[in-house]
């Protein structure tokens, strides 16, 4: 039998689409918030990452992120290389995390390494919020950086 | 060159003879393969067989101390100054990241310059340029974001320009390259982030590729099944970091690969890797496998075989061999036999401790570190003195396996990281070695990781310098140190010596190292110097 020519059925899938329809559009909507990367960290974490960047890693990538002689984090090599559509946060945050300082990988906390992402954030242009970022890869990794 | 024209000069046949001669562009195939003769430095380590050494003689240990810096050409570059610079006819050819100089070896004045604008988005920029390669009037260099540019060696224009590695998997072409006949031979660094090396040859007329030889084999290629799968070698690594060396008798070339990646994740690759961590010797005119010597199976430490130089001849048992140089990172000089293949010798020339051992998450505490052990900088071997020096880096620390392993297109790709010891815990050593038996002779220590250019030369000198920023004039006999300038920048690149009418001149490279050096910065300059 050909379902959609019974009208109770038509009626029962149009409905179904439109609930279906309505909760991807929240999903998005809450996707897209979160892929923006807007609002994830506070003034007051990226001050913290701040004082941790100007420590340990100034040294190498410079007093304004501008590099030498290792990469440069902002401007448009950044955009290039991390805002891509292909990079989440949590990729920043590993390799941050895994590799950073360089002469001493891994030897600040996972929440001071979260504090220097909100400040590279904070410096590429990426507006505060009202929460901190948390330290979590599962959290960051729902977090793409896009092409501005 | 010079010294025909003399000879017809003092014949009276005369100028027209020299006109002639240096109207036709150079250097020739015939001077490249006599370049060991030369007073001038034609190739990035002086000749194809890459000694370092040169038959100049008028700074001697008696008169070293009176050197001079008669003058000074700033590159206004930031960049790792990492290059070698050539001098033929009395030019001399200097390169930055992206510029190429044309200079008066003896004023340090500009004859020409030419300016590379990048053009792919995925450059690597952390892979700098060691310099040009000249023949028949032009000069060659390879650009870091995977161009190979030929440029009229007489005024800088651009002959053509070919994309020759793939920048988008960070490829970057950043070696001298070596030119044989009509070939350009040449191959992307880029282990730590997950290339898959090789290293090829293109037309010098038009830079049309002629050949390619995979360091990291592809499916069915002898040497795939040293890697546990497809998956482990489509990033495995095995950059190319210095430009081989040639045997022209035997028209093969020695090629030092790099490391595999992910450097310190050993599950991702089992077995030995090759041609990882190997010198791989090949057919010059077909790239075809000749033969292979794997120094670093399977490495777990970053530890890269970066010298395949010197060759030379050496009685040992009581036979004359003919043999080549294999520095790794490891912290071993090897010396083989390229006939036998057999190593004669092998010695260590920095500090080795738990160098056997497997990594893990909690850490294993090794020497040589991450930074070796031997770099990129070859030795230098003065036949007058039966002497191989080499200079070395001395920074132990703590390897570890990373709990995760992760591919991040554009950043390292190493499983796992190294903490360093202390910066001023930091070393650096030039050990000097008898070419003849392995004994060492002498050794110098540094208070920094030693990473210049080495030049030997017939008045028993050693050229080279230092992290801090000294030029070191050195009595090659003994070690002793007879001249130290200090000029700014760190000194890890270029260290040559020519002559220019008649007189000596040693030139020296200096500027910015590697951020993880902590060394001290300085903008590019090039700084020769000379007696009074």
């Amino acid at each position: 039998m050909d379902s959609t020519r019974n009208p109770t059925r038509i009626g029962v899938w149009r409905a179904g689409c439109g609930v279906v329809a309505c909760l991807a559009w929240l999903v998005w909507q809450a996707v897209g918030a979160e892929e923006s990367a807007n609002g994830l960290y506070t003034e007051a974490q990226a001050a913290r990452g701040e004082g941790l960047y100007q420590e340990y890693c100034a040294v190498c990538h410079g007093a304004r992120l501008e590099g030498n002689p290792a990469a440069p984090l902002t401007g448009a090599p950044f955009r290039a290389r991390w805002e891509d559509g292909r990079h989440t946060l949590d990729d920043l945050y590993f390799i941050i995390r895994s590799l950073m300082p360089n002469n001493a990988p891994g030897s600040l906390s996972k929440a001071q390494y979260a504090d220097v992402v909100a400040y590279v954030l904070k410096v590429n242009g990426y507006p505060a919020g009202a929460a901190e970022l948390v330290p979590s890869p599962a959290a960051m990794k729902g977090v793409t950086l896009q092409p501005r | 060159m010079k010294r025909s024209c003399i000879v017809f000069a003092a014949s009276g046949i005369l100028a027209t003879a020299c006109t002639l001669a240096h109207s036709q562009p150079g250097p020739t195939q015939e001077e490249l393969n006599q370049a060991f003769r030369s007073t001038e430095w034609l190739l990035p380590n002086h000749d194809y067989a890459g000694v370092r050494f040169v038959d100049l003689k008028q700074i001697t240990p008696a008169n070293a101390a009176s050197l001079r810096p008669v003058c000074l050409f700033q590159g206004a570059d930031l960049n790792r100054a990492l290059n070698n610079p050539l001098v033929y006819r009395g030019v001399m050819y200097v390169t930055t990241l992206l510029s190429t100089f044309a200079l008066d070896p003896t004023t340090c004045k500009v004859k020409w310059r030419h300016d590379w604008k990048p053009k792919a988005k995925d450059g690597n920029s952390s892979i700098k340029n060691r310099g040009v390669a000249i023949k028949d009037g032009v000069a060659v260099r390879g650009t870091q974001d995977g161009y190979l540019l030929a440029l009229d060696a007489e005024t800088g224009k651009l002959l053509w320009e070919v994309k020759a590695a793939d920048s988008e998997r960070f490829e970057a072409l950043s070696i001298s390259p070596l030119i044989y006949e009509d070939l350009v031979i040449i191959g992307p660094s880029g282990s730590e982030y997950g290339v898959k090396g090789w290293i090829g040859a293109f037309r010098l007329s038009d830079g049309q590729p002629v050949w390619k030889f995979n360091t990291i084999p592809d499916d069915g290629e002898p040497g795939a099944e040293t890697w546990g799968g497809t998956d482990a070698r489509l990033k495995g690594g095995g950059g190319i970091w210095t430009t081989p060396s040639l045997d022209a008798g035997r028209g093969l070339i020695y090629v030092a690969v790099g490391n595999p990646a992910p450097d310190f994740f050993a599950a991702q690759r089992p077995g030995t890797n090759l041609y990882t961590g190997s010198m791989a010797v090949l057919d010059a005119r077909t790239g075809k496998l000749n033969w292979f010597m794997q120094a670093v199976p399977h490495d777990t430490h970053d530890w890269d075989v970066p010298v395949t130089s010197p060759l030379f001849t050496v009685p040992f048992g009581g036979v004359k061999r003919d043999v080549v140089t294999v520095g790794a990172k490891d912290g071993l000089l090897r010396v083989v036999d390229r006939e036998t293949r057999e190593v004669l010798y092998s010695v260590p020339v920095t500090t080795r401790t738990n160098t056997e051992l497997d990594l893990t998450e909690e850490g294993v505490y090794t020497c040589p570190g991450m930074a070796g052990g031997v770099e990129w900088s070859v030795p230098a071997y003065s036949p007058t003195l039966d002497l191989i020096v080499v200079p070395t880096v001395d920074w132990c620390g703590v390897f570890k396996k990373g709990d995760e392993l992760r591919f991040i297109a554009g950043q390292q790709f190493l499983g796992g990281s190294f903490t360093w010891d202390p910066v001023q815990q930091s070393r650096g050593w030039l050990t000097a070695v008898k070419a003849s038996t392995g004994a060492v002779v002498w050794k110098y220590h540094s208070s920094r990781p030693m990473l210049a250019a080495v030049t030997a030369t017939s008045g028993d000198m050693l050229f080279t310098g230092e992290l801090t920023g000294d030029f070191l004039a050195i009595d090659a006999r003994n070690g002793n140190v007879v001249y130290r300038f200090n000029g700014g920048g760190s000194i890890v690149g270029g260290v040559i010596s020519y002559a220019v009418n008649g007189k000596q001149y040693v030139a020296v490279v200096s500027g910015m190292a590697a951020g993880f050096w902590q060394a001290q910065p300085g903008s590019m300059t090039l700084t020769v110097f000379a007696l009074p």
